[in-house]
């Protein structure tokens, strides 16, 4: 059953219209996946090695991935090294901008030859084991395909309330610009007055010592 | 059984599916980055778009798109952009073109979505299952309009969040203009009438 699933996923990068880009050896590459919290993602990806002799890409097993993924506080919470082909998994824990870098673990053995990296990220329902829940919950076809797409309702109920809190945060955020425009405005129009006061103190004091005035 | 499952699972996730390649990444200052999708169908509809999501709110980037053997091409320079376009069989190549800048570095938010039903809606019969699959076409559509509009808001809030810091930055600047220029005025008086 895992093998098979694990079978579908790199079936799932073979067959489908996958993504891919080149990176070089010791090149870093990020991604920004910007999700609400408790959600689940779910990376599949393949490497391969450019082939001088054939000057195409070819598999290389001996290759790693190292795969460090970063939650909106920067704190790392996956930094594993994987094979040259495979799935990457986590969970958010807080809502925000997770950043996902993968960057080769192979060091000037190549010369600074180029990967092709293919890359397929999923978050949310998509990542649900449905094999798995249709077998525990013994459901039919047709529940299965109701599950699924409640999952989606979910799914979307969930951003949109990500969506209502960052919004809050960006009306937090003008609001506090207008003070801080405000409070700048009075403060530099007292500096300017007190300099002008100042100066004229300053040199009538001046023009009196020199018996000017 | 659970080689059915396996087959269920494979329709269940991929019909009205639509392969979409989302995602956001960081083209640094001088560098270009290209993605590549290797069509698999003879002809297919694709949706790409582009959106820069930094701080500046006048920052573009170099937009150069291509399908393969050459059935369609874009190469342009703004904020945003859509292109919907039917792609042939064969490489299609999306680059991000930031070399002409040298200390910006853009935050671009790209979508590529490919048309292709894996699981053709013809093969089912059931009109359960294909109200089923009506109702899974408009809530991927449904998450997509999210996944913009999120983008969008995204792009405004670094701007304002910028703001919010550059206020404090000018502000000091200002007043420090200010009191030396008084100070300068000053002394160069008293310096005059020595």
């Amino acid at each position: 059953m895992i093998r098979g699933l694990v079978a579908l996923s790199v079936l799932a990068i073979a067959a489908t219209n996958a993504l891919y880009f080149h990176i070089a050896e010791t090149e870093r590459k990020c991604f920004i996946e910007e999700i609400p919290d408790e959600t689940m993602v779910i990376g599949n990806y393949k490497v391969q090695l450019h082939d001088p002799n054939t000057n195409g890409y070819a598999d290389y097993p001996s290759i790693g991935m190292h795969v460090e993924v970063k939650d909106p506080e920067e704190k790392v919470i996956l930094s594993k090294l994987y094979l040259s082909e495979g799935r990457f998994t986590f969970t958010s824990h807080t809502p925000g901008e997770h950043t996902i870098c993968l960057y080769s673990n192979s060091s000037s053995w190549f010369a600074g030859a180029q990967l092709r990296v293919h890359l397929d990220i999923q978050a949310g329902e998509h990542t649900q084991d449905y094999v798995q829940i249709a077998q525990k919950d013994k459901l039919n076809e047709l529940q299965l395909r109701i599950r699924q797409l409640l999952d989606q309702v979910d799914q979307i109920q969930k951003e949109q309330n990500y969506q209502r809190y960052r919004e809050e945060r960006f009306r937090q955020t003008s609001e506090s610009t207008n003070q801080r425009v405000l409070w700048w405005s009075i403060g530099q129009t007292f500096v300017l007055v007190a300099t002008g006061a100042w100066q004229m103190r300053h040199l009538k004091g001046f023009f009196e010592a020199k018996k000017l005035v | 059984s659970s080689m059915r499952l396996l087959v269920l699972l494979f329709a269940t996730l991929a019909p009205v599916a639509c392969t979409l390649h989302r995602f956001k990444t960081l083209v640094e200052a001088g560098n270009t980055d290209c993605f590549t999708v290797d069509i698999k169908q003879t002809s297919v509809g694709v949706t790409a778009s582009y959106m820069v999501i930094s701080a500046d709110s006048s920052h573009d980037i170099h937009f150069d798109l291509r399908g393969a053997q050459s059935s369609y091409q874009v190469k342009e320079r703004r904020q945003r952009g859509i292109h919907t376009f039917d792609a042939a069989q064969g490489e299609m190549s999306l680059c991000l073109d930031n070399s002409y800048s040298y200390t910006a570095d853009k935050m671009i938010a790209v979508s590529i979505h490919i048309n292709d039903d894996i699981v053709p809606l013809s093969t089912v019969a059931d009109k359960t299952t294909q109200a089923a699959d009506r109702i899974q076409r408009q809530l991927k559509l449904a998450q997509n309009e999210l996944y913009d509009r999120s983008n969008l808001e995204k792009k405004h809030r670094t701007v304002v969040e910028n703001n919010f810091e550059n206020i404090n930055f000018w502000g000091i600047v200002n007043s420090c203009a200010m009191v030396t220029a008084g100070v300068v005025q000053v002394v160069a008086i008293r310096k005059l009438l020595k």
